[in-house]
């Protein structure tokens, strides 16, 4: 009888399987172990979280170092991936041409069209011309309304205003007569004076008519063609606005650039196609999977693409310990999304979607050096190690310890920097494929959604549903339920959206977006990741290429403990006549120790 | 009588005393402040924050002695929500289903903070989050 203990060295976590193995075959499981993998998976510094990880298993069971006799590691899948994203298009506004940051509390309602004037120079205008009155932040609500006043009764016609200060509400409840106010303009100094100039303000709940409207725009500064042509993204970023303005300089020009995001070669065995990156991630899709198997992937040299995966292949060159031209590309999976851009020159802080496009690479490398490992955990500890069984082999075995699977079974191992998929044949053979694209992909999309600087939050918003703070006193879930609570929650919660996490923390998750965008920014992400690849993976390794033909699919790896990813790629292979379901490894472990138990139960 | 927006201008101890009998009209949030030398500025920029905000509120001094202003607001609100002013410029924010424990608060505070407890008390009141 021997103690064995198997140990995976994943990208994110290690994981350890511990057990005795009879002379008779019959392997008796003790315990296992997980913990964060220390370093670049493939390092030596990986010893540190291997041995952590033993004596998590050891201590378990009230065993030590000395009662184990054989550690067996992965033979790591030497597969790296990185991900990066590129804007395809950027609107640049100059000459302060417009206001969009739709500010909360505006005032008044309807459009009106003058003048830009500042409110010291009202009194030199003459009786009958229309302004805008511009209010910088030396004057007080009090003060501009009389002045507004005053001018009106002198038959001035004054039509809309534009305040630096949160005070359009204010101004406008003490005027005589009441006009659309967009507040809250920060950078008021930039306001181009002396310019034809609309202020529209909706009710609330609703949103701009004319300014959003290129033709609007065109009526109400009597525009030509070309000049309507020109203005069509300043009216496309004011979309769904409750308020705008619009000014039309001297030389005002509003630009939407397409930059020129390039084309990507891909190089596969029947043949080399160039794709235009704006053909969008569909098309890319297609020529990758025409030109299977694939020999590299690079982009047009000067542009963004080209760029991008540069920096793709120095990253992995370096990891790799090789040079970046021998670096070859062996899988892409792009992504169109939007990405929230800083209008540039704009007068209120405002943002605009612009479209991107996002690309996780996957290159194959020589061995990763286990043996170094291998070399370091024997003389740490003095037990013997081997390193046995290629990564995805053992992963199927140890998925097929899930009660109610048998042979022939398909895996999908969900994780953090690829996407596999692997197969045993009812004979014993194995196929196995690794795609580019998994749970990194997924969180920086989510990132680019809602904009967000912090890569941790959006990392949390991934793993955890969120709820609304509606009351002092309950929250609103993600299905409409409703959690109540016999303490008031803090005031630095009310009114946010909020993500659970565990032991009931509530974390705000500090951006201002509604519940349902932070939803659907994260179920998309999750969908155009492992959705796509979930299918594009299968496909690879069933025999014709036809995926009806699979009957059991079993999903194993960090990724499918998430709570919702399982359940959306069950959907949809179950479109496709498949069964597919998280592992349940040993009965106990759920998805989670594939590869640890597969490498115990390889062990002759 | 149905509620107009003139109504701002007219938030008194009076018109407080006359809804308190028909609190289905008018709902509003209370201030009770301490009336001291300097106080004037304060309640403007309260009064400010509200009304940018387009939430009604009454108006009303302290009684000697009075204590617990904020919390008493709260109570007295049809909202529940109350603002109290000591003579310290102190500035309570309380909703009464949080007890007398005060929501936010601030001490001798300027202008600026004032506007603020005003705009959060609003926020408060239509479930926006609160601000700094």
């Amino acid at each position: 009888m021997k103690i064995v203990a198997g140990v995976d060295i994943g990208n994110a976590t290690t994981e350890v399987a511990l057990a005795r193995v009879y002379t008779s075959g019959q392997r008796d499981f003790l315990s296992s172990a997980i913990v964060p993998t220390v370093g670049i998976k493939g390092t030596v510094e990986n010893v540190n979280s291997v041995l952590r990880a033993l004596e998590d298993a050891l201590t378990t069971v009230r065993l030590r170092f000395n009662d184990l006799e054989l550690i067996r590691l992965n033979e790591a899948t030497p597969v790296i991936g990185d991900v990066a994203m590129e804007t395809i298009t950027e609107t640049i506004v100059t000459e302060s041409s417009m206001i969009g940051h739709n500010p909360s509390t505006p005032g008044g309602m309807g459009l009106g069209v003058g003048t830009t004037t500042d409110l010291a120079s009202l009194d030199s205008v003459k009786p009958g011309e229309k302004v805008i009155v511009v209010i910088d932040r030396d004057y007080g609500h009090e003060f501009t309304a009389q002045a507004i006043n005053h001018a009106l009764n002198r038959g001035v016609s004054v039509e809309g205003a534009i305040v630096q200060k949160d005070d359009a509400v204010l101004i406008n409840n003490r005027l005589i007569k009441k006009i659309p106010i967009v507040d809250e303009v920060y950078h008021i100094g930039e306001v181009p004076r002396q310019m034809p100039a609309a202020v529209e303000v909706a009710q609330p709940g609703h949103s701009v008519k004319a300014l959003s409207n290129p033709y609007g725009i065109a009526s109400v500064f009597s525009l030509s063609p070309e000049e309507t042509q020109a203005i069509i993204p300043m009216a496309r970023a004011l979309i769904g606005n409750r308020s705008a303005v619009v000014i039309k300089t001297a030389s005002s020009e509003i630009k939407e650039r397409r930059i020129p995001a390039g084309i990507l070669t891909v190089e596969g065995k029947r043949g080399r196609v160039d794709v235009n990156i704006e053909e969008g991630a569909d098309r890319i899709l297609e020529v990758v999977e025409d030109l299977q198997p694939i020999h590299n992937v690079y982009g047009q040299p000067g542009t963004n693409v080209g760029g991008m995966m540069q920096r793709i292949s120095h990253y992995l060159a370096e990891l790799t310990s090789v040079a970046a031209e021998e670096i070859k590309i062996k899988d892409i999976l792009a992504v169109d999304t939007m990405v929230q851009q800083p209008v540039t020159g704009s007068l209120a802080d405002e943002f605009v979607s612009e479209n991107a496009v996002a690309l996780a690479a996957m290159v194959k490398t020589s061995r990763l050096p286990m043996e170094q490992i291998a070399k370091k955990i024997k003389s740490e500890t003095g037990i013997s190690v081997e390193i046995a069984g290629v990564e995805a082999e053992m992963a199927v075995l140890g998925a097929l310890t899930t009660p109610g699977t048998g042979m022939p079974l398909a895996i999908l191992d969900l994780g953090a920097g690829s996407t596999d998929a692997a197969i045993i044949s009812k004979d014993g053979d194995f196929q196995s494929v690794h795609l580019a694209g998994a749970g990194e992909m997924v969180t920086m999309l989510i990132a680019s959604e809602l904009n967000l600087k912090d890569r941790n939050m959006a990392e949390d918003i991934k793993r955890y549903p969120v709820a609304k703070v509606e009351s002092l006193f309950h929250i609103r879930l993600e299905d409409g339920r409703v959690r109540f609570f016999d303490q008031a929650l803090s005031p630095k919660l009310f009114a946010k959206v909020i993500l659970l996490k565990e032991n009931e923390e509530m974390v705000p998750i500090g951006v201002n977006e509604p519940m349902e965008r932070v939803i659907y920014a994260r179920r998309k992400s999750k969908e155009k990741v492992f959705v796509i690849n979930s299918l594009r993976a299968l496909k690879r390794i069933v025999p014709t290429g036809n995926i009806r033909l699979l009957d059991f699919v079993v999903m194993v790896g960090g990724s499918a403990l998430d709570f919702e990813i399982p359940e959306m790629i069950s959907n949809e292979l179950s479109r496709h006549g498949i069964v597919a379901g998280r592992g349940n490894i040993r009965a106990i472990e759920g998805p989670r120790n594939a590869v640890a138990t597969g490498l115990v139960l390889s062990f002759r | 009588m149905p509620w107009q927006p003139g109504w701002y201008f007219l938030s008194d101890e009076a018109v407080a005393d006359v809804l308190m009998e028909n609190k289905a009209y008018r709902p509003y949030i209370k201030i009770i402040y301490r009336d001291f030398p300097g106080v004037d500025p304060l309640l403007a920029q309260i009064r400010a924050g509200l009304e940018e905000h387009s939430v009604p509120f009454a108006f009303s001094a302290a009684a000697a002695g009075q204590e617990k202003l904020g919390y008493t607001a709260s109570m007295e609100s049809p909202l529940r929500v109350g603002i109290g002013v000591d003579k310290n410029k102190n500035i309570a924010l309380f909703h009464a289903q949080a007890g007398d424990v005060p929501i936010l608060a601030i001490e001798d505070t300027d202008d600026s903070g004032a506007r603020v407890m005003g705009e959060n008390a609003g926020r408060l009141v239509m479930g926006l989050p609160l601000v700094e």
